[in-house]
């Protein structure tokens, strides 16, 4: 009895021991609940740490060249700004443009299709694939093995004297849990902290009107797929979509369909869209308000204004709006 | 203190059910048998072989250097219903010259209740609780060559391989790879079996490749031959749903 008395303190010493300080309790009280834990993988500050060292660690790459942060920048909101596509040298170019890693705690799918469906497994892809780290994954723990700092912070989050992909994958999935951008303006304000200037405000009211349907407060997304007709430009004018979405469910109306990506910290994450084809904000906020319209059809309803295709605003509206969108940036990011 | 009180019977119950548990288990494997699960290819009435060209009942020739596929959740059901899941069932099977991989044809699975069956249930492909999971269980490995680079899970179901036509001297690769929940497939197959305690009971696995390509649907291979994405993956799924028979090969 005092046997299995003293096994039980000791698990929950360890427990409330290994917890450490849960960064969801600096978040906002108008965001959605959150778990920092995932599916067998309990969240720990040690374990976060390991995570972000392997995230920064060029070992995880075939080449021993290229880690997480080669393309998912910390400095800039975890985005690969100015790069359309995230080419590596001696390699294919990847078929999609980076995605900013941005509030992962809250998503519930990954990769601009929902193709991982877990932060646990979502390392995986680019890990193997040949057009982004390439690696083996037998040889990145023997070489992360050879590290004895490695395998005692391994050993010191999960009390195993052997490296093996599941915990590189778990630790890594631990860091990207904290991955969160809560501390802008428009929290800020929100919270009534600041206010905000009348322009600001008609920018919020045509935020709302036009692209709040899919671009859904606080977040900034309502983490499902649409066609915003951007293959349109990519293929000539015509409406020849790429399988996009399809690819996942199989189902023929998701053919075109991304991702709705959030729109915090936009202006670090350019270019935009998931082929990366929008240099900046103002020739994506034309292709809305103008091309779509100029091609007489938009792919989803939500991008009809009256009736008629495309998100008709003025320059007025759209100066509004962008004085608002500027709240959504983390001010820290500045460079 | 009170927090404590309250989790320790808890605790002391959970490791008391666990004994018990270990103990019945124990009890079930001294009366248990193993069930041998022999697969084989066939084109039609012909061996399947890695070696050399093979023509298939539309007439395509073709030389398939890897097939492979995951059976998995296997369950052998007796008359009365009841039946026995086989726990952690996960078997990649494979008829492969690929250089570094492994051919495996048979697989034992052990720890079978000794009785009389009626029917035996596996399915193609691997389920949603571990599709996702990135743990190695069975033969789940997400180090192994049956996942994807783009997308998360495991590929059910892989032919790599070229058409031959003498017609055409550019060479056609032949490439299913076939994933994604929809296509994992359930199949129950009725045939009469014993399992013996301490014996072996031998059931042949066949799947016939005529089947797969032509079975509901015919695949024009020449305008067909790479199929990795839905919605054609479901009509590879389709095909190889209806392509397994199973038979006794050797009762205890």
């Amino acid at each position: 009895m005092k046997l299995q008395a003293g096994i039980a303190f000791a698990g929950l010493c360890l427990a409330f021991m290994s917890c450490g300080t849960d960064p969801l309790s600096r978040v906002p009280g108008h965001f959605p609940k959150s778990e920092m834990d995932g599916e067998e993988n309990l969240w720990s500050e040690q374990g976060a740490k390991l995570g972000e060292r392997l995230f920064n660690e060029p070992l995880l790459s075939k080449s021993n060249t290229v880690s997480c942060a080669t393309c998912h920048q910390p400095a800039h909101s975890f985005a690969d700004p100015g790069k359309v596509l995230s080419s590596l040298p001696g390699q294919e170019a990847p078929l999609r443009h980076t995605p900013a890693l941005i509030n992962l705690a809250w998503q519930t799918a990954f990769f601009w299709d929902g193709g991982a469906l877990n932060l646990e497994s979502v390392s995986l892809s680019p890990l193997i694939g040949h057009r982004e780290m390439a690696q083996d994954l037998k040889e990145m723990v023997q070489e992360l093995g050879q590290k004895e700092n490695y395998k005692k912070q391994f050993k010191q989050v999960f009390g195993s004297d052997s490296i093996v992909t599941a915990y590189v994958l778990k630790a890594l999935a631990q860091y990207m849990r904290t991955i969160q951008q809560t501390q802008t303006p428009y929290d800020a304000y929100k919270e009534g902290k600041i206010q905000i200037s009348e322009t600001r405000k008609k920018g919020e009211q045509i935020f709302n009107q036009y692209c709040a349907g899919c671009h859904v407060p606080p977040l900034f997304t309502d983490f499902k797929y649409h066609n915003t007709g951007f293959d349109t430009l990519l293929e000539g004018g015509e409406f020849n979509f790429r399988s996009g979405r399809m690819r996942i469910s199989g189902e023929e109306s998701d053919r075109g369909k991304y991702k709705t990506p959030s729109l915090r910290n936009w202006r670090y994450t350019y270019p935009y869209g998931h082929n990366g084809q929008f240099a900046g904000l103002e020739p994506l906020l034309k292709h809305y308000t103008q091309d779509l319209a100029s091609h007489n059809m938009a792919p989803d309803p939500l991008l009809y204004t009256e009736g008629k295709p495309g998100l008709l605003m003025n320059e007025g509206d759209l100066a509004a709006l962008t004085e608002f969108l500027d709240l959504l940036n983390e001010r820290e990011n500045e460079e | 203190m009170n927090f404590y009180r309250s989790i320790l019977p808890g605790f002391i119950a959970f490791t008391l059910l666990g004994c018990g548990q270990e103990d019945e288990q124990q009890a079930t494997i001294e009366s248990a048998g193993t069930v041998s699960l022999q697969f084989k290819h066939m084109v039609g009435n012909t061996p399947f072989t890695n070696e050399s060209n093979m023509v298939t009942s539309q007439g395509d020739t073709l030389l398939i250097n890897d097939l492979a596929y995951y059976i998995s959740n296997v369950a052998f059901v007796q008359p009365n219903g009841s039946e026995y899941k086989v726990p952690n069932s996960y078997h990649l099977i494979r008829q492969t010259d690929k250089f570094g991989q492994n051919t495996r044809l048979v697989v034992d699975l052990q720890g079978v209740p000794q009785g009389t069956y009626s029917k035996l249930r596996f399915s193609v492909g691997v389920d949603s609780s571990r599709n996702f999971n990135i743990a190695k269980v069975g033969d789940l490995d997400p180090n192994g060559l049956m996942t994807w680079p783009w997308s998360i899970g495991y590929k059910y179901f892989v032919i790599e391989g070229r058409q031959i036509d003498a017609s055409d001297t550019a060479v056609k690769s032949l490439v299913f790879h076939i994933g994604r929940l929809p296509n994992y497939k359930v199949l129950e197959h009725s045939l009469n079996y014993q399992v013996g305690a301490g014996s072996k009971t031998r059931l042949n696995v066949t799947m016939d490749l005529n089947k797969v390509f032509y079975n509901p649907t015919v695949i024009n291979l020449k305008t067909t031959s790479n199929v990795m994405e839905a919605p054609k993956d479901q009509i590879v799924a389709n095909n190889y749903a209806t392509a397994f028979t199973v038979s006794l090969a050797q009762n205890p």
